[in-house]
């Protein structure tokens, strides 16, 4: 994974290129970011295809911006802070998808069995994973969107802060709550 | 490595090259940490509980995306940026034209011809030009770093791959594979006719996409035909196992044990017919089945025979299911010079000596017969 900070050569390369109106490098950073934005969306509503259908608006408000569009450190923070405010947004507007204020994350629902196989397909210590996982369970929303945040995409605490509209002292003080709520079960 | 030494737990998980080992598990981190754990054992328990917590994380939020399923959103994502970009010039009309050229990739390549164990496999696609097949491979195609072969001369064409698999292009017809394929799968894009020959490689299956349909390479070697995209298109296997999907059901099923039962598994000498009215997928037997193995000096020269022995024998050679009463067959003698015939002639006789009838339902063979005790 390229540190966000440093871009590569290449990457300012295609950067500049989108910026300059190639929709071939266009397509070359949607894909880029495409998994992480999905497997990010996902957890806030379970229909794959609505979630697809946010990043694809996303994508296209990011092309229609791209003559003005800075720096290509902070894509990744600012893709999956525009997708969270998105999916927000949206599911606003079908109120039967969620009628309450704040965000819900969660997993996607994989189910008790699923859980389990994985678990067996990795080499460690079944029962704790699965007392670890029934922890996570346990964490409240906020919690969890960041420990998501914290390890899958590895953004710091002052990105984490912004995309979800908290204070950075509050990622921090619930970052570390969490961790030791985990590590408690093991 | 020092920087480490000092870690706890907490330390860890939040530490980037740590989680990518956990999480990717690659060579490079793979080795980093090992040799980390031998010079630093004091650190075993704190690393192992590190890991099971990142391990327990990564399980419980993973999601399950295929890599088809984002190249299928990003093509939509440019089709649309192009047609807005069209709009901005010119006020095309919303029909795209399918006869339009195709000159987006490069088509000077460089290959290299891989020495590897090379598995002979040749299948062909024939398609209708410069109509829905055209379109489909373009929509496929877009926007994504590929290689463009085209044959445009009246004689076939030959290509290699990266990974020392060959094409032999048929004339008129086009393909488009990246430089260098994934680490998990192979994918080529085909429009046309072409015959393969695809080296074995069990951990990346080949993939052919083409019109509605995704073949992929799970054995030794086949033969495909999908003719007249219009109104249908065939797959038929020449040797070894292919599975072949809808591609709408390759890009949007998730689960591999559904997505299974969703495909069909062809083997030696069978064929599907794929209908686009109906997207029904039926097998049966191909229309001129072949000796596999080619082993050409296989003689079917019987004297006094069981029946039994026969089929068995044919079944053998074509590979092909022929279903048929074993204890009843064994009574029927068969005498006969098979050699030179199609398996359809030779089960012609066959039946006509024996007074049997035979016929094919679901690219199996059935014999039926009521024996020749009398």
């Amino acid at each position: 994974m390229p540190s966000p900070t440093e871009p590569n050569t290449d990457e300012s390369e295609l950067w500049n290129a989108f910026r300059a109106g190639d929709d071939i490098a266009f397509g070359k950073i949607a894909r880029q970011y495409y998994r992480s934005l999905f497997s990010y969306g996902v957890k806030f509503s379970r229909d794959r295809e609505f979630v697809k259908d946010c990043i694809q608006d996303l994508f296209l408000e990011l092309w229609a911006k791209r003559e003005t569009i800075g720096d290509t450190g902070f894509v990744k923070f600012y893709l999956l802070k525009s997708l969270r405010r998105k999916i927000h947004r949206e599911s606003l507007k079908q109120p039967w998808l969620s009628d309450e204020d704040d965000m819900d994350f969660e997993s996607e629902n994989l189910g008790e069995n699923s859980i389990e196989q994985q678990i067996i397909e990795i080499e460690t210590n079944e029962a704790m994973l699965k007392m670890l996982n029934q922890q996570i369970n346990l964490l409240t929303k906020r919690q969890q969107e960041i420990i998501y945040l914290r390890f899958f995409e590895n953004l710091d605490n002052e990105s984490i802060a912004q995309v979800m509209s908290i204070s950075k002292q509050s990622v921090a003080n619930l970052l570390y709550r969490t961790i030791q709520e985990l590590k408690d079960k093991l | 490595m020092n920087q480490y030494q000092e870690y706890s737990l907490e330390d860890f998980v939040l530490d980037a090259r740590f989680q990518n080992w956990v999480r990717y598990k690659r060579d490079a981190d793979n080795t980093f940490w090992e040799n980390y754990l031998i010079h630093n054992p004091a650190q075993a328990q704190e690393i192992a509980r590190a890991q099971a917590l990142l391990e327990s994380v990564y399980v419980h939020y993973e999601t399950h995306l295929d890599e088809s399923e984002i190249d299928f959103e990003i093509q939509e994502l440019l089709s649309k940026v192009r047609n807005e970009k069209e709009t901005a010039f010119t006020a095309v009309s919303e029909t795209k034209s399918l006869t339009s050229t195709w000159n987006i990739f490069s088509r000077s390549s460089v290959f290299w011809a891989a020495a590897t164990v090379v598995m002979m496999l040749s299948l062909g696609w024939v398609y209708q030009r410069y109509r829905i097949s055209d379109s489909n491979y373009e929509r496929l195609t877009a926007g994504k770093p590929l290689h463009e072969e085209e044959n445009e001369t009246k004689t076939n064409k030959v290509i290699t791959l990266s990974d020392g698999s060959k094409v032999t292009m048929f004339p008129h017809s086009k393909i488009s594979f990246p430089e260098k394929f994934l680490v998990e799968k192979r994918e080529v894009y085909l429009s046309g006719e072409a015959s393969f020959e695809v080296s074995k490689d069990p951990k990346r299956p080949f993939l052919v996409y083409a019109n509605e349909l995704v073949t992929k390479v799970l054995g030794t070697s086949f033969t495909i035909n999908a003719k007249d995209a219009a109104l249908k298109t065939t797959v038929e296997v020449k040797e070894g196992k292919v599975s072949v999907f809808r591609q709408k059901d390759f890009t949007e099923t998730k689960d591999q044990k559904v997505l299974k039962s969703k495909g069909m598994v062809l083997t030696a000498n069978q064929k599907m017919v794929y209908e686009r009215e109906t997207t029904n997928m039926s097998k049966t037997i191909r229309d001129t089945p072949e000796v596999v193995d080619g082993d050409d000096a296989a003689t079917f020269d019987f004297v006094n025979a069981p029946a039994s022995q026969v089929l068995g024998d044919l079944e053998d050679a074509y590979q092909v299911d022929i279903i048929f009463d074993k204890d009843l067959l064994r009574g029927c003698p068969v005498t006969a010079s098979l050699t030179r015939q199609s398996l359809f002639q030779k089960l012609d006789i066959i039946c006509e000596v024996i007074e049997a009838r035979y016929e094919m339902l679901d690219g199996q063979i059935i014999v039926y017969s009521k024996g020749c005790k009398n």
